[in-house]
């Protein structure tokens, strides 16, 4: 079930009224009650005997959380929270890298293949996992209480507007939302309505749009000229940030809607400067989950200069390997390892750069922007031979023109600048202070565009992670 | 909360309101080509005004639902084909017979009908089983699908309807809840007409944007944007008059355009439109047919079946349109509907002559699509073992010659007679 589905709406509205007509009641419980089942029902719209699975994650987060708070001696919390923790990425082992393992060993023992079938990846379960391990430490670290309510755990970790493909809440974050009933003010929910819109505004009438063009590409690599290759790079780079953030701005703006506030997820990160703000901008709950619970407890940057290096390259390089499976998730995770580490060498040891001027800036996000592509090639790419063959096809002569390339070309082109604009003049402030009804005005053009340039529901491509 | 946001939303859905009550105003009124009748709200509820009345003045009718099986193809003369030969002989059977046929119609389409066919309280429904149906492939095949039937399911069907893989053919759970609820507020074509709205601006976009492409590049060809280039052997579909739904003109069109424009001249002789040549083939004035012979092309040549993966292989229950049928038969037989399953066509001489089904295993389908209509209360004819002969089929089309349809007509004349004539002494010792 998409958020861009009639399904979604359908289930959404139904949700929305019986949640808050039971407000007034003053049963917060049966609220949050509501929006479990909802959350599952949900979930179950993907597969119902995986909920299962679901609410095996939370069994385990939730008796780990009791557990750890059960005792004061350090040493029996950390073995406590280190069998839950190893427990949750078991599972994920299992469900989501099986596979991955599987096909190296097969690689070296063609025997092993009998009797090694396949298995289905459960939806959204890095995105849960990641919200179990984040409960289980954040009581471990004192951040949040261990939770004797079963329903609240439950509902950290299936709540449906991040149930999916997140933005990956903290447990000190959410649960704490949990206590009280909800009372969102007005703005919360202006804000909402906007994020809405433009979720479905970025997901829809860009990154779809922009998809029919790099799926073209990379589906037949060998035969595409070089500045086709080149322009797909770039429509790529905004076709993933317009479907992921699009999503990003969905979920925060439906959970608004039902009082909750989840953190943000992306800020321009094509106006990055340099990889550090790269990653401060793109996925930021991810980042900033891999920088607490992963490179923090390597040893970060405490460790002398070598080791802040290994532990940035390992928390990318996993942090790569949590998108998938798959080498080229790998590679593009030891890249962009590399590309912090070679960062942090190059300005260890010089002064931060004074005032630049906007060329000087422009040049330094016009740079970064294009590593950040290149890590997007490798990301995208179907198989880690379709690397050279793209990057060798740049040099090949020509131009193959269409429809599909010229509304590519146009929409990348609009994104580059409105992505550059909207860094010097912030969009929401301006936005929300319009009157009611140009605000109106503004989400029925958005309903138009969505409604002309929804082809068949595309998925997101956050969904596969 | 402060009536801020609550104004934003009721400005929306005013002018969201506003904005569709225009669109459907101003739109140009849909026309129905004659190829799409009874796939359409409105041509089903003509079809379905027509079968009311028949019951009232006639009684109880034998209700014939079916594809392209059903319907003319050439070389049949204009009363050789099986639509007509049931109407015709329906004094065999004792009811009045009326076929309500379309081409590419399936499990889908008569699932949605279910409530629709058994509030006629009819002496027995008859669905038409085509074996190139009982594919996943054909299943998903959403451009032979009619969706817009949904909205003849009625609310009480929905949860079960749900259950089923409908979303696979394009019948969204959506769907199945709003487009009951747009035929009950009599704008069963606003979906529609706005959709024709997208339609234009997309490929005014497109247009434009192909002709920029034209003018900005001297050189340099299209890419995958433009369709692919048709495979040897298949062309674009010829128009002609389409064969008519109850109701309609028993012979739709004589008038067809000239080659090159000019006014319209009659045509002759008269005869109906050819039906498509395979149930495989795709509608629409763009579609190809998969089959259909280029222009000054002869009969396909047999070799080139072999690529359609159109029959089932190891056909199982649990395949979507096994369970989608049984579903069907059981809810019809559940409302008191005598329901008959006819295995046709299976052109399975013609089959082997095409070489396209030689490695099927069709006898464990048969078994599948019997069991499925026996264990939910329907009666189960099968054409497989009176049509022993090539000379039963046509090549080209896979359907049935004259003398096939003849066969096809006694058998199931035969057994709707033994069906119903067993039913009303078992209701009157």
């Amino acid at each position: 079930m998409l958020f861009n589905s009639t399904e979604f709406l359908l289930l959404f509205v139904a949700t929305y009224v019986v949640y808050w007509a039971l407000a007034p009641i003053g049963s917060w419980r049966i609220q949050k009650l509501v929006l479990l089942l909802a959350s599952l029902l949900f979930y179950m719209s993907w597969s119902a005997p995986f909920v299962l699975l679901l609410f095996g994650m939370v069994t385990v987060a939730y008796v780990t959380g009791l557990a750890v708070a059960a005792t004061a001696d350090e040493r029996g919390r950390k073995r406590r929270v280190g069998i839950g923790v190893g427990l949750c990425l078991a599972i994920l082992a299992y469900f989501k890298y099986r596979g991955f393992f599987v096909e190296i060993l097969v690689a070296l023992s063609p025997d092993l293949q009998r009797g090694l079938g396949e298995i289905v990846l459960p939806l959204g379960i890095s995105f849960y996992t990641f919200h179990a391990i984040s409960y289980m430490v954040d009581v471990h670290r004192g951040a949040v209480v261990a939770h004797r309510n079963f329903l609240d755990v439950a509902l950290y970790l299936a709540f449906f507007p991040q149930l999916i493909a997140g933005p990956i809440t903290r447990a000190s974050q959410f649960l704490p939302q949990l206590a009280a009933p909800r009372r969102p003010t007005a703005d919360l929910v202006e804000r909402a309505l906007m994020l809405i819109a433009l979720g479905f505004f970025k997901k829809v009438v860009c990154a779809d749009v922009l998809g029919e063009y790099v799926d073209g590409v990379f589906r037949t690599l060998d035969g595409q000229r070089g500045l086709n290759l080149l322009l797909a790079a770039y429509v790529y780079a905004f076709q993933i940030y317009f479907d992921f953030s699009g999503y990003s701005d969905m979920a925060i703006g439906i959970a608004a809607l039902f009082g909750f506030e989840l953190p943000i997820n992306f800020r321009l990160p094509y106006v990055a400067r340099d990889p550090s703000d790269f990653w401060r901008r793109w996925h930021i709950s991810l980042s900033s989950w891999l920088r607490d619970y992963l490179y923090v407890p390597l040893g970060g940057n405490r460790r002398g200069r070598v080791r802040t290096y290994v532990n940035l390259t390992v928390t990318m390089l996993l942090g790569g390997l949590w998108h998938g499976p798959a080498w080229t998730y790998v590679l593009w995770g030891g890249y962009h390892g590399a590309l912090l580490a070679a960062h942090r060498w190059w300005t260890s040891d010089r002064p931060p750069p004074v005032d630049e001027g906007r060329a000087g800036l422009f040049v330094r996000r016009l740079v970064m922007f294009h590593l950040v592509t290149i890590g997007w090639v490798i990301f995208r790419a179907r198989t880690l031979s379709d690397v050279p063959t793209f990057f060798t096809g740049l040099w090949r002569p020509g131009l193959q023109t269409g429809p599909l390339f010229w509304r590519a070309l146009i929409w990348t082109t609009l994104a580059f600048v409105v992505h550059h604009v909207v860094a010097e003049r912030p969009f929401a402030r301006r936005f929300l202070a319009l009157p009611p009804i140009v605000q109106a005005a503004s989400y029925v053009a958005v309903a138009v565009l969505v409604f002309v340039f929804s082809p068949v529901t595309q998925r997101f491509i956050y969904f596969q992670f | 909360m402060s009536a801020r946001p609550i104004r934003i939303v009721a400005y929306l859905i005013l002018i969201l309101i506003g904005l569709v009550w225009v669109a459907a105003r101003s739109a140009p009124p849909i026309v129905v080509a004659e190829e799409d009748r009874d796939v359409t709200i409105a041509a089903m509820e003509e079809t379905l005004a027509e079968l009311r009345r028949a019951t009232a003045e006639h009684g109880p009718l034998v209700i014939v639902v079916g594809d392209s099986s059903l319907g003319w193809h050439p070389p049949l003369g204009p009363d050789e084909w099986l639509k007509r030969m049931l109407e015709r002989e329906e004094g065999r059977v004792g009811f009045p017979v009326r076929v309500v046929q379309h081409d590419g119609y399936d499990a889908v389409a008569y699932y949605l009908l279910v409530d629709q066919l058994a509030a006629l309280r009819p002496a027995a429904v008859v669905l038409t089983a085509n074996l190139q149906s009982f594919t996943d492939e054909w299943f998903k095949r959403t451009r032979m699908k009619h969706p817009q039937l949904a909205a003849f399911i009625r609310p009480l069907r929905v949860p079960a309807a749900m259950q089923l893989p409908l979303e696979l053919a394009g019948i969204t759970d959506a769907s199945l809840v709003v487009k009951p609820v747009f035929r009950v507020l009599g704008a069963s074509d606003v979906p529609e007409q706005i959709d024709g709205y997208r339609t234009r601006l997309r490929e005014g976009l497109d247009d434009w944007l192909a002709r920029s492409s034209k003018s900005a590049m001297a050189t340099g060809g299209v890419a995958w944007a433009d369709p692919a280039p048709a495979p040897p052997g298949v062309s674009a579909p010829a128009p002609g008059p389409a064969i008519p739904a109850v109701g309609a003109p028993a012979v739709p069109s004589n008038v067809v355009p000239p080659p090159g424009g000019g006014a319209p001249v009659p045509a002759a002789p008269v005869a109906p439109k050819p039906m498509m040549p395979l149930p495989g083939a795709l509608p629409g004035k763009n579609a190809r047919r998969p089959n259909a012979p280029a222009a000054g092309a002869g009969v396909m040549a047999k070799g080139a079946f072999r690529f359609m993966d159109l029959y089932p292989e190891n056909l199982a229950a649990d395949q979507s349109t096994v369970r989608v049928f049984a579903a069907t038969v059981h809810d019809l037989v559940a409302r008191g509907v005598r329901t008959v399953v006819v295995l046709a066509p299976l052109h399975l001489q013609a089959a082997k002559a095409t070489g396209a089904y030689v490695s099927r295993n069709l006898p464990q389908a048969e078994k599948v699509v019997r069991e499925l209509t026996v264990d939910n209360g329907g009666h189960f004819v099968d054409l497989a073992e009176v049509l022993p002969q090539e000379s039963y089929f046509v090549d080209r089309y896979t359907h049935f010659t004259a003398d096939g349809n003849r066969i096809v007509l006694d058998k199931l004349l035969a057994e709707l007679g033994t069906i119903l004539g067993r039913s009303a002494s078992a209701a009157n010792p």
